[in-house]
């Protein structure tokens, strides 16, 4: 009987067993934790401030957007406990990661059919709740990519092998099928004209394959020309990102949209000096800065916080992006340190992305600064990214560094 | 299940961690380079559109009059400003503009236009009442969305509450309160003080948030100007002046000027026509709208051009421009000779009506000349061979020295705008014919504020007071910032020779009549200048200074009449008589007691019986007598008092003509106890004649003991009452 093998061999473990197992599992990453906590802490103090004069002339409500937030940063944090405990392996399971990587095809596909507010399409509206399905899409592509990934073994060229089969064997097996995972999401979000949630798909997905496959340094600068040149021969050629560019390079033009939003994030981050204008006392955020919850929040952290703030919360960043990445390396299986690895990188391009913005290093694009900008949905998800690296952690032996 | 991470993966890692960490360094660096190096620059950029600078304005000072009496205060008034920028729909634009023409009286298009315009301040309506503030509060009240589009400020107005009242030294304000003209141009710095300002925070659409923070620099508002001037003074001089003006259809200007023998403050200084400073470019004087009008067809562009020069040359003070003295200049070529000690009191001259000097013959006044007489009748004559005479005595070098010491080459500096220098001939240029006709004041240049203050010395024992208009400029907090006293700055004759002209100038005036004051001493001395630069042959201006009482003087004042267009152009028929109105009221203001015993000449009254009206009144009246005539008839068939009785010059004669029967009696006054001041207003009134006896009663306190006839007796109008005083 074969049900019954399966309940003999779990016999062995009760429920009550399961569970202490469960919760017996080693203690997570404290530094981890801690900096994110505190990050999350900053990030909540930070968004009341600079959301509080939007929200009370949009909303009517000075506390409009730190409430909502709030109830996501605490639904979030105890989803990332719960997640802390569940073992990764779980991820592994075809029917988790496939289910949920078509989950996020069919949301965002959804995009296109339903009816939205916006230009830009890139939000899912259900009852009085929203949310952009990219944040999950990418979370998914980390999981299918890293399945495949700890799954392919060897595709380097074998010892007298056919020289063009080996070729077509390392092209396809170690870009053409992982760079499809992330591909078609990216294309998904970036057709969405969601410029900067398509290039942060592809980012990761970019790191996660250099990161396993045994690719030559120079196909990969091959690749990367050819990738700049069809991006670049795109960005001129699609109206939204040119409009970008173009007032990236001349931001006076455009006195009112993106150019004058850039003007006031810099005008906001100069005003902050070193010391910063003090909590609560940026003058910035009244109705000057567009989007001062948002995208350009730290903006307004920079002005009311200033430099030493400003190194502070790099410095937080900087911390949990290299004690993740450390918990990757040092992961107990190779999908784990993957999975990792794509949510650090995820979050670091984002805060770099997010910063060489608002401080105009790179042309605007709007790609929100993690636990500090106004979203519920990507709040929790990110809470919940950050539960399952400290699960992670629970097995990796991190080296003191 | 697959292992580990491999060595390789690590690697790749730990290159993946080092990328980030270097683009945190580069995130860092720029933030730096944002925050510290650039910070100044944007927090200036940021503060000056997160800041809306609503600036106070400060309260512009006052003007006042020596005893406060306000000529130019700054008053409340409001202006309405609009943000269009923040006026979103077509309706929105319509209803406000419908309301704020409707409101402020303006054009419903020109206003539409306004909040069409993408603009973040506009001024719709300035100095409004509060009526319409109020309205515009009201309507902001009630509709709050426009709050950010309408604003209602301070916008302070000046406001000259006596109107053309000092105007051509006043001057008068711009737009923004600052000063165009006379002394509110010159003395701007001190009238302005400095705006303050509320620096509040504010948000992209320009509202106010109440919990920004908000910055409060108070205004410093400006000084205020107390002037010498005595605000009554001021204006009976400029009704006289004006009077004499329309008598005496003057084309151009009549000034004048009372001036403070002693101390150099001037007391008045008006030049008419002038304008109004609430609407200085409005020309609302009748006489020159109509002489305008006659030049050129009204509304023409000629006439445009005339309008807008002359609303120009109004703003003028004529008292600073330069004029030709003409004979009251003689005044200072004697005191040069007697300072000099060039002339002696007892001499004699013979006036022969003219005088050859380098082959020009130089006419007197009077052609047929005024023959034998001394110094003293020369001046009173205003003789010109006299002064050519004394001119040469004098000679170059010491005439051209003394227009220096009288102050006639600079300005006097007495703090009123406008000034001009004088113009004398340089030493190396000056001829006989000029020397001459410097004598009596001609052929040269000086302002009538130059030569009231040189005439001034003259009566001031020969001190030279520094003349000045400016008493003290107070700031706002009370601090005086500026204070002028009386200042001598020099001594210009001897006090001999000021006495000896006081007494010469009021026996001048004596003669002359024409500005003679019953009860006063008044010295002085009349001008008629050609105006030998106009082109008009016949331009004349007639002048007079005068100096009250001259015994002991206390006021100078001088009158210019600048063409007079009556058929005597000479400044005794037109100059004195204006003079002598002005130093009556002057003496009364200042309350100087008229002083009958002496200096008033004794006329006998002449037997007119049987004359014919007109030549009994003529008789009397050259005489300095008064008549005051009843009945009807053609002679005179009683006259009271009768012929021989002896009266002060200005006593009223009754004459009666025709067969009328009725003489008209009145009741006499008890004046006894009563001081010389309170007499003779009661005797006059009674329309009755003094007569003095005994005492001095230009002593103070001094009373009337008895008189004659009693009190209460009804006597006849006219009849002589004698006064004995102890």
């Amino acid at each position: 009987m074969g049900t019954a093998k399966v309940v003999k061999k779990k016999k062995d473990m009760t429920s009550r067993e399961f569970l202490s197992r469960l919760t017996k599992q080693p203690r997570v990453d404290p530094v981890f934790l801690v900096a994110a906590l505190l990050l999350l802490v900053i990030g909540l103090a930070m968004l009341f401030s600079a959301g509080y004069a939007k929200a009370l002339s949009e909303e009517g409500n000075s506390y409009h957007y730190i409430s909502k937030q709030l109830i996501f940063a605490v639904v979030g944090l105890i989803a990332m406990g719960i997640v802390s405990y569940i073992p990764f392996h779980l991820y592994k399971l075809p029917i988790f990661y496939g289910s949920f990587y078509a989950f996020s095809l069919v949301l965002l596909l959804l995009v296109y059919v339903l009816p939205s507010k916006d230009v830009q399409k890139r939000w899912i509206y259900l009852g009085g709740f929203q949310f952009q399905p990219s944040e999950f899409a990418k979370l998914a592509v980390i999981f299918a990519l890293a399945v495949y990934l700890s799954k392919t073994v060897e595709y380097a060229k074998k010892p007298g092998e056919n020289p063009w089969k080996a070729a077509g064997k390392y092209f396809g097996y170690g870009l053409a099928v992982p760079m499809l995972i992330f591909g078609v999401c990216s294309a998904l979000v970036l057709f969405e004209t969601h410029l900067s949630g398509g290039i942060l798909i592809f980012g990761v997905g970019i790191i996660m394959v250099l990161a396993r496959g045994n690719v030559k340094w120079r196909y990969l600068i091959l690749i990367g020309l050819i990738f700049l040149a069809v991006f670049a021969v795109v960005a001129m050629n699609v109206p939204y990102m040119r409009e970008r560019i173009d007032v990236f390079l001349n931001p006076d033009a455009d006195g009112q949209d993106s150019g004058y939003q850039i003007k006031q994030s810099l005008y906001a981050i100069g005003s902050g000096g070193i010391f910063g204008v003090g909590y609560g006392q940026s003058r910035q955020k009244y109705l000057h800065l567009p989007e001062p919850q948002n995208d350009f929040i730290f903006s307004i952290v920079s002005e009311e916080l200033g430099f030493v703030g400003v190194v502070f919360i790099l410095i937080l960043f900087a911390i949990l992006i290299w004690r993740g990445i450390s918990i990757a390396m040092n992961a107990s299986d190779r999908f784990a340190s993957l999975v990792a690895l794509g949510i650090i990188s995820r979050i670091a391009l984002q805060v770099i992305f997010n910063l060489a913005v608002i401080s105009k290093l790179i042309p605007v694009t709007g790609i929100s600064l993690p636990f500090f900008s106004y979203g519920g949905t990507a709040l929790a998800v990110l809470l919940v990214e950050i539960g399952i690296v400290l699960q992670i952690s629970r097995y990796s032996y991190v080296k003191s560094e | 299940m697959a292992g580990k991470t491999t060595k390789s993966m690590q690697t790749k890692y730990k290159i993946f961690r080092v990328v980030f960490m270097a683009l945190f360094l580069v995130i860092v660096a720029n933030m730096f380079y944002l925050q510290i190096i650039k910070h100044d620059e944007y927090e200036g950029a940021a503060l000056n559109q997160q800041t809306q600078d609503t600036e106070i304005a400060a309260k512009r000072g006052n003007i006042l009059d020596r005893s406060g009496n306000e000529i130019a205060i700054s008053a409340s008034a409001y202006k309405v400003v609009l943000t269009p920028k923040n006026l979103k729909t077509d309706a929105d634009r319509e209803k406000v503009a419908h309301f704020l023409s409707e409101t402020l009286s303006l054009d419903y298009e020109k206003v539409l236009g306004m909040t069409q315009k993408k603009l973040e301040y506009l001024e719709v309506k300035r100095r409004i009442e509060s009526e319409e503030k109020d309205q515009v509060v009201n309507f902001l009240a009630e509709n709050s969305d426009y709050a950010s589009a309408i604003g209602v400020a301070e916008d302070p107005k000046r406001y000259y509450p006596h109107r053309n009242l000092l105007s051509s030294v006043i001057g008068f304000v711009g737009d923004d309160l600052q000063g165009l003209s006379g002394l509110e141009s010159a003395y701007d710095n001190y009238l302005s003080g400095t705006p303050g300002k509320i620096i509040s925070a504010k948000t992209a659409g320009g509202v106010s948030l109440p919990f920004t923070y908000e910055k409060y620099i108070e205004a410093e508002n400006g000084c205020n100007i107390n002037l010498t001037i005595d605000i009554e003074m001021q204006y009976f001089l400029e009704k006289h002046i004006d009077n004499a003006r329309v008598e005496h259809n003057v084309q151009n200007r009549v000034a004048g000027i009372i001036m403070d023998v002693k101390t150099g403050e001037v007391l008045a200084m008006s030049t008419k026509p002038d304008f109004d400073p609430n609407d200085p470019f409005t020309i609302s004087d009748e006489i020159v709208l109509s002489a305008l009008a006659a030049e050129n067809p009204v509304g023409s562009e000629n006439y445009w051009n005339a309008y807008n020069s002359m609303v120009k040359s109004l703003w003028t003070n004529k008292l600073c421009e330069q004029y030709e003295p003409g004979s009251t200049f003689k005044i200072l070529t004697s005191a040069m000779a007697l300072e000099e000690g060039l002339v002696s009191l007892t001499e004699t001259f013979n006036c022969t009506g003219a005088l050859q000097i380098a082959g020009n013959t130089i006419h007197c006044h009077k052609r047929d000349g005024h023959g034998v007489e001394t110094f003293k009748e020369g001046l009173s004559n205003s003789c010109n061979p006299v002064f050519m005479e004394l001119s040469s005595r004098i000679g170059y070098e010491k005439f051209y020295n003394y227009i220096t010491v009288f102050g006639l080459r600079d300005k006097t500096n007495a703090g009123v705008p406008g000034e001009q220098t004088g113009y004398h001939y340089r030493l190396a240029d000056m001829n006989v014919v000029d020397l001459a006709t410097s004598s009596f004041g001609q052929g040269f240049k000086i302002t009538p504020l130059q030569l009231i203050s040189a005439v001034c010395s003259v009566a001031n024992d020969g001190k030279y007071m520094q003349p000045y208009i400016i008493k003290s400029i107070t700031d706002s907090k009370g601090n005086i910032v500026v204070s002028n006293t009386p200042k001598v700055i020099k001594q210009t004759v001897s006090e001999k020779t000021s006495e000896i002209l006081c007494e010469y100038l009021e026996y001048a005036v004596i003669q002359g009549k024409k500005a003679y004051l019953e009860g006063y001493k008044i010295g002085g001395k009349t001008g008629t200048s050609e105006k030998l630069d106009s082109g008009n042959e016949e331009a004349r201006i007639a002048s007079f200074i005068g100096i009250a009482p001259a015994d002991d003087p206390q006021i100078c004042v001088l009158v210019v009449v600048d063409e007079p267009n009556s058929e005597v152009q000479y400044g005794s028929y037109i100059a004195a008589p204006l003079a002598k109105d002005i130093l009556a009221d002057s003496m009364k203001h200042l309350n100087i007691e008229p002083d009958y015993s002496e200096g008033t000449p004794q006329v006998s009254v002449p037997a007119v019986v049987g004359e014919p009206v007109e030549a009994a009144k003529k008789a009397m009246t050259d005489l300095g007598l008064k008549v005051e005539i009843s009945g009807t008839g053609e002679k005179v068939t009683y006259q009271i008092p009768g012929d021989g009785k002896v009266l002060p010059a200005g006593s009223t004669v009754m004459l009666y003509k025709g067969e009328e029967e009725t003489v008209y009696s009145t009741t006499v006054p008890d004046v006894f106890g009563k001081t010389a001041a309170e007499w003779n207003r009661d005797i006059l009134n009674s329309g009755l004649n003094i007569q003095i006896s005994g005492g001095n009663i230009g002593t103070p306190g001094v009373v009337a003991k008895s008189q004659s006839p009693q009190g209460g007796t009804s006597v006849e109008k006219g009849t002589v009452v004698t006064v004995t005083f102890e």
